[in-house]
């Protein structure tokens, strides 16, 4: 972890102390690909701005094309002037940060390229005081991760340790993580030949959201949530991924990964585990992941029953989005016209620990819905006894919506009396946005988590266990679908909210998708 | 009506954003945006896109909420303009703003509108869908729309069509599982009751023995007033069916609607005219009740106020007139909540289940 102990230096204050990134070079293997540009320059940069990167810092950029490091500077340049979300680009900023950005060409496996490398980072450490400290980034097709590590191993690049304070060595790895359970066994037994767990950052983008991280504070900081937070109050919880966009040009990705490798078995896990887990000991990785972990094992596997009546896939077909026409899944580019991947998973899910028993949770996630959501509602109970009937029907039940993305904030609905002689009830609003009260900008997902990284804090990624957790849930599943084949695709259009079914799964037990 | 618009010719702008922004000029101009519903109207004659536009002005003076008006320019050329905007009650020098969305759909566009509605729907607060035209199961955007509403608002028919209307209104009670209301029927709302509150218990007996009831109605253009004729038409009716009669014939001629109502042991002749009045507000003017027993009740709208003065007489008894006040849809609460909160009334269900037995000539 990183630290200056506060006895070396008397100018040192304490309570003004944050946590600051270690000096370390980042090595980008796979920079000229779309989230380099898109995600992580833009996000290296606005730590820069802000002053967060090490002062000892600097960039590799590892690639297979040719290009010099003024030809990579100039287009990260312009990614960052596209996709920063603090615009016009500051020219200061850029020409120092840009300094310390650099370019090496390479096969990932070849060893010359490797040895190269280390000689570069060599010249790199003395030139910039980054004292051997990695991080190694693998924004590279999964199939990558093993040969790039076990090269970065064999040279001397990576060593296997846990708690250095120089020379240390991390990596950071995109999902997917495997491709069901036993390629994420597969992977993490390869990876951990060379790397302890401590040293492996399994990136989430979702849990370094502003609205994720607030999440924790929200329910452990207000305990007039945290009382209800159960199945005595709580009726039933709705987790919503929804993209109004398509597969775009990942048509290729899409017919190995579907949504449910995608984004149900890892983005929203996370979230469900957010929502379910029990207070940490303390705020420590260790202690919170340990509570996430648990929530995942105690999700209730899906027998043969559950997998057909309690999950839900769809395929989206042609349809409008925006009143623009759009083009059904299977007509899209590099995918089989005939293609059974599903663009749409609905589930229902059950804890069984004392604090979730009989909750039902259901989640959903789709591309090409009517709009870009990514929200977790929770329902509370409904009022005992028929006191306010709002003419006959029941009135409508308080929800706590956690909207992460976009507007980005909380809402809570409660019911109000219409002003009047009568009694009428009218649902309202309390609201809160994070834009209204904290004005700029939150950090975008990608600057905390490279931070953290280099921080050495590994908090807000995913850990092994809860992984494979999560890929022994999902696995009978993806076996389920593969073996059986959909009859009904594309069996929603674009612009709808997901395929009829998706709607029984709810109204079954009598309750209703929020129309969001 | 203020407003800060961003109107768009052509194109589909993410009308989220162009809200956001709206919001944030309004803002700084001490504006605060309320909603507590979204209401979603539609309609395609012009004269009743000016009522609905009417009607919203109303609606936002006691419920500010989302407006999304739809307006059907079918044999038009074009496929699809977005305006977006705000509204501001002015009249009040409210600081409260309100969401404002037109979508002018055009012959080629009608398919794309469901795609821009139903991401700009307020989540966890009612929908309320004001439907300007005859409801029709046909009809694919209203099928879409009605499936999201909670509360199901028709502006009502025109005369000719009100046996159908009737007909098809009653069929959707068992189909759609949303309140359904009319927006005649509400505003008539004050005359029923005051008939109901000075026609009490005491009167039952003469009520049973009425044999001849003239209305008359106010029949000059109105803002807010699509169908005048209907709204007196639905008060003969409610009146009828609360007496459990039931209807013989039916004429309508240039001047005049006639009934003949048959109850358990005599006819009832009716009688609606119409009068241009257009110095004066109000639908009904007045409504008057006899039989030949010597009962007689008359309630006359007072000149351009908001009053019903009545005056009830028996064989044995003359009371004093006095005078009841009619509530102003314009500025109403109570009619607003009979709009938005109120659930189908009994009364109306039972009143449609009469008007289905005229005969269409």
């Amino acid at each position: 972890m990183s630290h200056l102990p506060t006895d070396l230096s008397p100018l040192l204050d304490p309570s003004r102390m944050k946590k600051s990134a270690d000096p370390c070079i980042l090595v980008i293997f796979g920079a000229t690909g779309d989230l380099t540009a898109r995600k992580l320059f833009p996000a290296l940069y606005n730590l820069a701005r802000e002053g967060q990167l090490p002062g000892h810092f600097a960039c590799v950029a590892f690639a297979r094309r040719d290009k010099t490091n003024e030809q990579f500077r100039n287009e990260m340049k312009e990614a960052v002037s596209k996709y920063s979300r603090v615009k016009p680009i500051d020219e200061d900023v850029w020409n120092t940060f840009s300094e310390q950005i650099f370019y090496h060409k390479s096969e990932f496996h070849e060893d010359e390229g490797y040895d190269s490398l280390k000689a570069q980072l060599h010249q790199l450490d003395t030139r910039f005081g980054t004292n051997g400290n990695r991080v190694f980034y693998l924004s590279t097709q999964p199939s990558f991760f093993p040969i790039i590590v076990e090269k970065l191993s064999a040279h001397g690049l990576i060593t296997k340790s846990e708690f250095e304070i120089n020379n240390w060595s991390r990596v950071i790895i995109e999902k997917p993580f495997g491709h069901d359970y036993s390629s994420a066994m597969q992977l993490q037994t390869e990876i951990t030949q060379h790397l302890t767990e401590e040293q492996i950052f399994r990136i989430d983008h979702y849990l370094g959201k502003e609205t994720v991280q607030n999440l924790l504070v929200f329910r452990f900081g207000n305990p007039i949530f945290e009382s209800l937070w159960n199945n005595n109050h709580i009726d039933h919880v709705q987790i919503t991924v929804s993209e109004e966009i398509g597969i775009g040009t990942r048509g290729k990705f899409w017919e190995e990964a579907g949504m449910l490798r995608d984004i149900v078995q890892n983005h929203m896990m996370q979230l469900t585990s957010l929502v379910a887990m029990e207070p940490p000991t303390n705020l420590k990785a260790k202690a919170i992941r340990d509570e996430k972990v648990k929530v995942v094992e105690s999700i209730r596997h899906f027998d043969n029953e559950a997998l057909t009546r309690s999950i839900v896939r769809g395929q989206y077909g042609p349809g409008f989005i925006n009143g623009e026409e759009v083009k059904g899944y299977r007509q899209e580019d590099n995918v089989d016209p005939h293609s059974n991947i599903e663009t749409f998973v609905a589930l229902e899910l059950y804890i069984d620990n004392w604090r979730w028993a009989g909750v039902p949770f259901y989640l959903r996630a789709g591309k090409r819905l009517p709009k870009r959501v990514t929200e977790i509602a929770i329902t509370f109970k409904s009022a005992p006894g028929y006191l306010f009937q709002n003419h006959g029907k029941k009135i409508d039940s308080n929800i706590l919506v956690i909207r992460i993305q976009p507007d980005e904030g909380i809402s809570l609905k409660m019911n109000c009396k219409v002003p009047g002689l009568s009694t009428s009830i009218q649902p309202v609003n309390m609201d809160f946005r994070y834009g209204s009260y904290f004005g700029a900008t939150p950090p975008e997902a990608y600057e905390r988590l490279i931070c953290d990284c280099m921080a050495g804090d590994n908090t807000l990624f995913a850990r092994a266990d809860e992984l494979l957790a999560s890929w022994r849930l999902f696995d009978p599943v993806l076996k389920q679908w593969q073996n059986t084949k959909p009859k009904d695709f594309p069996n929603y259009n674009s612009g709808s909210w997901g395929p009829e079914e998706a709607d029984r799964l709810l109204e079954r037990e009598g309750r209703k998708w929020r129309l969001i | 009506m203020a407003s800060d618009t961003a109107a768009i010719e052509s194109g589909f702008p993410i009308i989220a954003d162009e809200l956001a922004k709206i919001r944030e000029q309004q803002k700084n101009e001490g504006r605060v945006f309320a909603n507590l519903f979204t209401l979603i109207l539609y309609a395609q004659e012009q004269s009743k896109i000016e009522t609905l536009r009417n009607i919203v002005q109303s609606v936002i003076k006691k419920f500010p909420c989302r407006i999304i008006f739809i307006e059907g320019h079918l044999n038009e050329d074009f496929d699809i303009k977005i305006d977006v905007s705000s509204i501001v009650d002015t009249n009040n020098d409210s600081y409260i703003a309100c969401d404002s969305i037109t979508i002018f759909v055009g012959k080629h566009g009608l398919q794309r509108v469901p795609s821009l509605v139903l991401p700009t729907i307020l989540p966890d607060l009612p929908v309320h869908l004001f439907w300007g035209d005859e409801p029709s199961k046909d009809d694919a955007l209203f099928s879409l729309l009605e499936k999201i509403a909670n509360r199901l608002i028709f502006l009502g028919p025109e005369a000719e069509g009100l046996q159908a209307f009737s007909t098809k209104t009653l069929q959707s009670f068992d189909t759609h599982p949303c309140a359904i209301l009319d927006f005649d029927w509400a505003l008539i709302g004050g005359w029923r009751d005051v008939l109901s509150s000075c026609l009490s218990e005491t009167f039952v007996e003469e009520l049973n023995k009425i044999e001849s009831i003239h209305l008359i109605y106010n029949s000059s253009s109105n803002a807010m007033i699509a169908h005048p004729d209907i709204c007196a038409i639905y008060l003969l009716f409610w009146l009828a069916s609360r007496m459990g009669w039931t209807l013989k014939n039916n004429q309508l001629t240039n001047q005049s609607f006639e009934f003949v109502f048959q109850s358990s042991d005599h006819t009832i002749n009716a009688v609606i005219t119409s009068k241009e009045l257009p110095s004066l507000g109000g639908i009904v003017q007045s409504v008057e009740l006899a039989n030949s027993n010597g009962f007689h009740a008359l309630f006359c709208r007072q000149n351009n106020q908001a009053k019903v003065r009545i005056q009830i007489t028996t064989q044995d008894q003359c009371e004093l007139p006095y005078t009841l006040f009619l509530p102003d849809p314009r500025r109403g609460l109570t009619f607003m909540k009979e709009i938005f909160y109120l659930p189908t009334s009994q009364h109306y269900k039972q009143m449609l289940q009469l008007l289905t037995q005229l005969k269409t000539t």
